[in-house]
């Protein structure tokens, strides 16, 4: 796959808001986005306040087709 | 799906925790525990001590060692079990590389005696020239796991002598020769059309032949060492110790990262220039909470064609090799002790390019910039932990042409490696001069160089005044000068030619870095007369005549810092020189011994000693 | 007949051995005194009573210049050097040790402890090419002043190094004739002179050494030679070498850098002479000591070589010696736990002071000594090194403790701690054949030292090595093996090219001729000539040593196949690919066989155990093991493991499956086999 030179200047990795507080600390919103953890890609479901993860799948790399 | 593991204590286990765990004794354990990582040390030797390429044997520019098999109960996938190298850049990138390799292959599809190799880049690797290669290893049958290594590749074939081409690659398909995994060996049979790929395609044919057998040689004694400890202590006691081997490694990260104060931590920096001459911000926020750590690289500017980007995996390599820096001890490099750390590469940034782009340079110097990130903001969380910024770089200039010296004219390529100092820190001043933390060259000896090339290296020195201030400084820049003696065809990359290195805590910026040009300098340098107006390469010009100017002066233009087919005449001296590295702490609070000793020793001018520290030498 | 001493001064003792007619006669060891080395020296030569009788030679083993260089008591000295090159020894190789290849914050040796401190550099105004062409004349002018500025700083001694003078020493030479003109007190080492070979870093800092170590080195051997005159020897006074040879005082006081490692040395000579009296071609030396182990490989009767002698990282001196590895593992080496549980064996030591614990003097941290005792292989009831009563309730607390944070007890953590002792050992024996291509079960084991003969037959039944020997004087080994060592000239010629057909029958001639020219200073004497090149294949960068006939009939082709073959013995392997030749050396070696016996023993009766104790050997406890009194056995006696024999400087441990013969001189060879 080939992909186009982003326009924007800078990156920031896209986040989903999810509803429902973190299980651990109660923080109100929790984030779906994509990380690479030991293993690769995940995409994620994770507390930005206490690195809490809630779900975690196994994806390709974005170079490959997500 | 699984969810994030729980938080493995950090204290040591018991014996009989270990026995019930992993099903062996701690003797066994520890001292399997050991020789894995002796054999992977072990495998490196061979690879030094046979290479012919020198980015092999002196400039150490690769990565070996062993990863275990796929066993689910024991939550086993080819995970890297003992890693050495002569780079760290390659500690942690097999976890990737080698893993998408096998998986693109087949797991099943291996033979005794297969060695398959590749260079995708953008399969979980660094750039064009690092060649992956992976050897089973089989017991009694079964898949135990793989010998694998990276080796980067002098030439790789392309348009550009040694692949660094920045600003001239424009993508991707001006690199180099790409191969997706193919048999090198199959059986254990040298497989000549993959050899004829190197012979035909690069333009070191013979160290190709040499170092694609050096490989197979070094990965079949990790295969041979990893069969002996399986015979002797049983394959149910080797697999048990790789899991207890993983679990140590992940306890001593987790131990490490929980004495470092929870926290967001944040830190910005720039490349000199993209491919149009722009400066490029980067940034990275570090989240650390309890032994749980997330590394991210969002806010920073997009890839770049010309080179200007770098791949993922780098980037995740980057981060790890960031926090074992930041964090005092070492600790051993395996699977275990990347489990607790989550990185977020924004696809489309240049932290993690796409394709079409070209990464071949962007492996250097972004590698550098993402790991000097993640030091930067972990210096924050506590000045116990800061360094100042190192000469954070793989500089390099190259330089090819035709050697006449002989009579009949040979073509040489020629690649240096930058070599400069290291920051201050809580403890005390930064190294004088040292590898960066992506590497561990062994500098080649001049009077070998001056022998093989037709080259004179005429100086490298330290420069007074460059030094980061601080209580505790950091070390100063390094400026070499060379002259060809025939005409040649040249490639630069350097960094911290338009901003300083940065101290911390009060301590300051070290000198910035430039190379400088003066054309036909060779015979005034012999004549003792002095090198004078020299013309700017890379760095702040004056643009009416290209001498150097200062980055604040009206009208000063900056020329990029990274460029390839630039062409130099016999004669011309090339003036190189590195940047200072970042002081820490308060410059006023430093031990006046020590200042005096720096005034003695020229690192730091009676004037400077006075302005910066307060001292008065003169 | 006349007779042979050697001495040989190490850290604690000072050992000394004396041979008449080729057999030992008196073995004996006496406390180096530090601060007055002589002293220590004749106390042991009056310990030997040989007093009045002809002495042939006194062979000496010393290292007073490593310890100033170690401890930085060396001379004030200065260095001058190429224009442009000021920094060098703080550069260093650039590269970092691998405990700080992810450490921001380690500092290079030589910046935190210094030799030459950046302001005792000066460069003067010289250059030349690799190929001899100057670039700028020598500046006689800026060197004196230069040697002034340094001379009036308060230095003693200069090194004089300058690019590619190793092929061109011209302005080396004259620099140092206008030195030794204008200031003579002044001790001025040159680097073409002191290391001839290639590689600037590495040749400096042997010189630098050089200069930093003569004046003491002078100091010592003044002292020596007067001590020895006042107590009536006269025998000639001989240095041991890094590479096996003699120098005679005035050579090792002004080139001291040679005798670095002269102590050391003496043992890997033993191991040629036990190699050759024994029939065991392939033979591992093996001494392990209090602090460090040194290994070193004897392949085909021949003692392995190395190209540099690393006293700290990038403290070298680039000389060829003889090869020894070292590692910091020995008796004293402390097991510790990290905080993830990992457990370590050295490279801690607790050294002497204060020790293992079980030499109760104050030490409380568990050493690998520590471990031994408590597994029974030392005697509870017998001195160590035959000075200090074994403290086994110190040994047992300092294990308990650390076994506590495991749930282990004392024992179990004993066991765990001597096994992952007994694999770093048997690593360090790899890196010398296993990972060259050797093959360990082609060779045996000769362990001597403080410790060697503890573990020997653990270490090689790990390694699967079929025979272990321990001396009968593996006590003061490294005295013993002095005495074989022979006196050889050498002549050094760098060449620095890629061999063709022309260039190889020129080396060839100038071997002959570089023959020739020894021949005749050896002046009758009976001598053999041995031919060397260094060399490497074409591309890569670091030399090895072949041995060559300058008179075949095929240059290159038998250039190239013995290059093959030692590269074939180092590496593994060869390559069709072509030599590059570095140097030529070529030695004048002495002729008379240097074989030394020990004392033949007496004829008597087997002797039996003189009791018995229950040992802990790799994990399983041997009830009841026997231990004989090295003294008792009788020559062609047999003792099979598990075993232990005491001697008076050793002890011996056998295990289940090792058969041990003594033979007619008290040597004890040991056949590991498979249980």
């Amino acid at each position: 796959m080939l992909f186009p030179q982003p326009t924007e200047m800078f990156i920031d990795e896209p986040l989903e808001a999810v509803d429902g507080e973190c299980p651990r600390c109660g923080e109100a919103t929790v984030f779906r986005y994509t990380l690479v953890d030991y293993r690769g890609w995940l995409r994620v479901t994770k507390c930005r306040s206490c690195l809490d993860v809630q779900d975690s799948e196994r994806i390709r790399p974005p170079a490959q087709g997500a | 799906m699984p969810v994030q593991q729980e938080s493995k204590g950090a204290a040591a286990l018991t014996a009989a925790e270990v026995e019930s765990r992993y099903g062996i004794d701690l003797t066994t354990a520890e001292v399997l525990r050991h020789a894995l990582r002796y054999t992977s040390l072990q495998m490196e030797q061979k690879v030094k001590a046979a290479g012919l390429s020198p980015l092999l044997a002196e400039i150490g520019d690769f990565g070996i060692g062993l990863l275990g098999p796929h066993d689910e109960s024991r939550d086993l996938d080819f995970d890297a079990i003992a890693m050495a190298t002569g780079a760290p850049a390659h500690y942690v990138i097999n976890q990737y590389y080698a893993r998408m390799a096998i998986e693109h292959w087949g797991a099943d599809r291996f033979e005794p005696g297969d060695v398959i190799i590749y260079n995708e880049a953008y399969d979980g690797g660094s750039h064009v020239n690092d060649l992956g290669a992976v050897m089973p290893i089989f017991h009694e049958g079964e898949l135990l796991g793989f010998a694998v290594s990276i080796t980067h590749w002098l030439d790789i074939g392309g348009p550009i002598p040694t692949g660094f081409g920045a600003g001239l690659q424009h993508d991707m398909y001006a690199e180099g020769i790409r191969l997706t995994p193919r048999y090198l060996y199959k059986g254990g049979e040298l497989v000549d059309e993959t050899v004829e790929l190197f012979t035909a395609q690069t333009r070191i044919a013979e160290i190709s032949t040499n170092d694609l057998q050096v490989i197979k040689a070094a990965l079949e004694l990790g295969v041979g060492m990893v069969g002996h400890y399986a015979d002797r202590y049983g394959k149910d006691a080797y697999l048990g110790a790789i899991e207890y081997t993983l679990d140590y490694s992940e306890r001593a990260v987790r131990q490490a990262l929980s004495e470092i104060p929870d926290g967001v931590y944040e830190a910005e920096d720039h490349l000199d220039n993209d491919v149009d001459g722009n400066p490029m911000l980067v940034r990275c926020t570090v989240r650390k909470v309890g032994t749980e750590i997330e590394i991210d690289f969002s806010g920073s500017s997009r890839e770049g064609w010309g080179g200007y980007a770098a791949q993922w995996s780098d980037t995740v390599s980057a981060a790890h090799l960031g926090l074992q820096n930041i964090l005092p001890g070492s600790i051993a490099s395996n699977a275990g002790a990347y489990r607790p750390v989550h990185v977020v590469a924004p696809a489309g940034s240049c932290f993690h390019a796409l394709p079409p782009m070209s990464t071949t340079s962007g492996h250097l110097f972004f590698l550098c910039k993402s790991t000097t990130l993640v030091k930067m903001a972990i210096s924050q969380a506590d000045p116990a932990l800061a360094v100042g910024e190192n000469y954070d770089d793989i500089g390099i200039i190259s330089f090819a042409g035709l050697d006449d010296r002989g009579g009949t004219p040979i073509p040489f390529i020629f690649l240096r490696f930058a070599l400069g100092p290291f920051g201050g820190h809580a403890l005390g001043d930064g190294s004088l001069y040292a590898v960066l933390e992506q590497g561990n060259v062994l500098e080649p000896s001049v009077e070998f160089e001056e022998e093989a090339f037709p080259l004179l290296f005429l100086e490298r020195e330290f420069v007074t005044d460059t030094a980061g201030a601080g209580l505790h400084r950091g070390g100063p820049a390094t400026r070499s000068l060379i002259a060809p003696l025939v005409d040649s065809e040249s490639t630069y990359q350097l960094e911290q030619c338009r901003f300083p290195t940065k101290g911390e805590f009060g301590g300051g910026g070290g000198g910035m870095a430039g190379i400088r040009l003066h054309k036909g300098g060779l015979e005034r340098w012999a004549r003792r007369e002095g090198l004078e107006s020299p013309e700017v390469v890379a760095g702040f010009a004056d643009p009416a005549d290209g001498s150097p100017a200062a980055a604040e002066d009206e009208g000063a233009e900056f020329r990029v810092s990274k460029l390839a087919g630039v062409h130099f005449k016999a004669g011309d001296v090339v003036e190189f020189q590195g940047p200072g590295a970042g002081g820490y702490g308060d410059p006023r609070e430093r031990d006046p011994e020590a200042v005096k000793r720096d005034v003695r020793n020229e690192i730091v001018s009676p004037a400077e000693a006075k302005r910066l520290y307060g001292a008065d030498l003169g | 007949m006349t007779l042979q001493i050697g001495i040989d001064t190490g850290g604690t003792f000072t050992d000394l051995v004396v041979a008449e007619g080729g057999r030992v006669r008196v073995a004996t060891k006496s406390l180096t005194t530090h601060g007055d080395l002589p002293s220590g020296t004749l106390n042991a030569l009056g310990k030997a009573g040989v007093d009045g009788e002809e002495v042939e030679r006194i062979v000496h083993g010393t290292t007073v210049a490593l310890n100033a260089i170690l401890t930085r008591r060396g001379a004030e000295v200065g260095m001058i050097t190429t224009t442009g090159y000021r920094d060098l020894l703080d550069m260093g190789r650039a590269w970092k040790p691998l405990e700080a290849v992810t450490d921001p914050r380690w500092r290079r040796p030589h910046e935190l402890r210094p030799i030459v401190e950046r302001h005792r550099r000066r460069t003067v105004q010289e250059r030349v090419k690799a190929d001899g062409g100057t670039v700028i004349t020598l500046d006689e002018g800026d060197l004196l002043a230069a040697v002034e500025g340094l001379v009036d700083d308060g230095c003693e001694s200069v090194a004089v190094c300058f690019l590619h003078s190793y092929k061109h020493p011209g302005h080396e030479q004259r620099a140092a004739a206008l030195i030794r003109e204008r200031f003579p007190r002044l001790s001025v080492s040159t680097s073409a002179d002191i290391a001839p070979f290639p590689r600037e870093f590495n040749r400096f800092s042997t010189c630098v050494l050089n200069a930093y170590a003569q004046p003491l080195m002078d100091t010592y051997t003044s002292a020596l030679e007067a001590r020895l005159r006042d107590s009536g020897h006269s025998a000639p006074l001989m240095f041991m070498t890094n590479d096996g040879g003699l120098s005679a005082p005035e050579e090792a006081t002004a080139r001291p850098v040679t005798t670095l490692n002269s102590g050391p040395v003496g043992g890997v000579m033993g191991a040629e002479m036990y190699s050759r009296r024994l029939g065991i071609p392939n033979l591992v030396g093996f001494d392990m000591g209090g602090t460090s182990t040194d290994v070193a490989v004897v392949a085909d009767g021949r003692a392995s070589t190395k190209r540099e002698l690393e006293l700290e990282f990038d403290l070298i001196a680039g000389l060829p010696v003889l090869e020894i590895h070292s590692i910091g593992a020995g008796g004293g080496s402390i097991a510790s736990l990290d905080a993830a549980g990992g457990l370590s064996v050295g490279p801690q030591s607790a050294g002497s002071k204060p020790g293992p614990a079980c030499y109760g003097r104050g030490g409380e941290l568990p050493t690998v000594t520590d471990a031994f005792l408590l597994l029974g292989m030392l005697d509870p009831e017998v001195a160590l090194g035959g000075e200090i009563k074994p403290d086994v309730g110190a040994a047992e607390g300092a294990y308990a403790t650390l076994a506590d944070k495991l749930g282990a007890t004392a024992l179990e953590l004993a066991v765990a701690v001597a096994e992952v002792a007994v694999n770093n050992m048997a690593e360090a024996v790899r890196q010398l054949t296993v990972y060259r291509g050797a093959d360990p079960r082609e060779f045996g084991l000769l362990a001597y030292g403080a410790a060697g003969p503890l573990a020997a037959t653990q270490i090689a039944r790990t390694l699967q090595m079929p025979r272990v020997v321990i001396p009968a004087l593996a006590g003061v080994f490294s005295a013993f093996g002095l005495l074989g060592a022979k006196v050889f000239e050498e002549e050094v010629t760098p060449v620095m090219a890629v061999a063709d057909e022309g260039l190889a029958a020129d080396l060839f001639a100038r071997l002959r001729e570089s023959g020739a020219r020894l021949g005749a200073v050896a002046k009758g004497e009976d001598f053999h000539l041995e031919f060397r090149v260094d060399a490497m294949y074409a591309g890569q960068r670091s030399e090895l040593e072949a041995m060559i006939d300058p008179s075949h009939p095929e240059p290159l082709a038998h250039l190239k196949q013995a290059f093959g073959e030692a590269h074939r013995r180092q590496f593994g392997y060869s390559l069709p690919a072509e030599v590059y030749v570095s140097t030529l050396r070529t030695r004048a070696v002495e002729a008379a066989a240097r074989e030394i016996l020990p004392p033949e023993l007496e004829v008597r009766q087997e002797g039996g155990p003189k009791g018995a104790r229950d040992i802990v050997i790799g994990g399983r406890r041997q009830v009841d093991v026997p231990v004989y009194d090295a003294a008792a056995l009788a020559p062609g006696q047999r003792v099979a493991g598990p075993a232990v024999v005491e001697a008076s400087s050793y002890t011996a441990v056998f295990g289940p499956g090792d058969v041990a013969e003594i033979n007619s001189v008290g040597d004890i060879v040991v056949e590991i086999q498979e249980v």
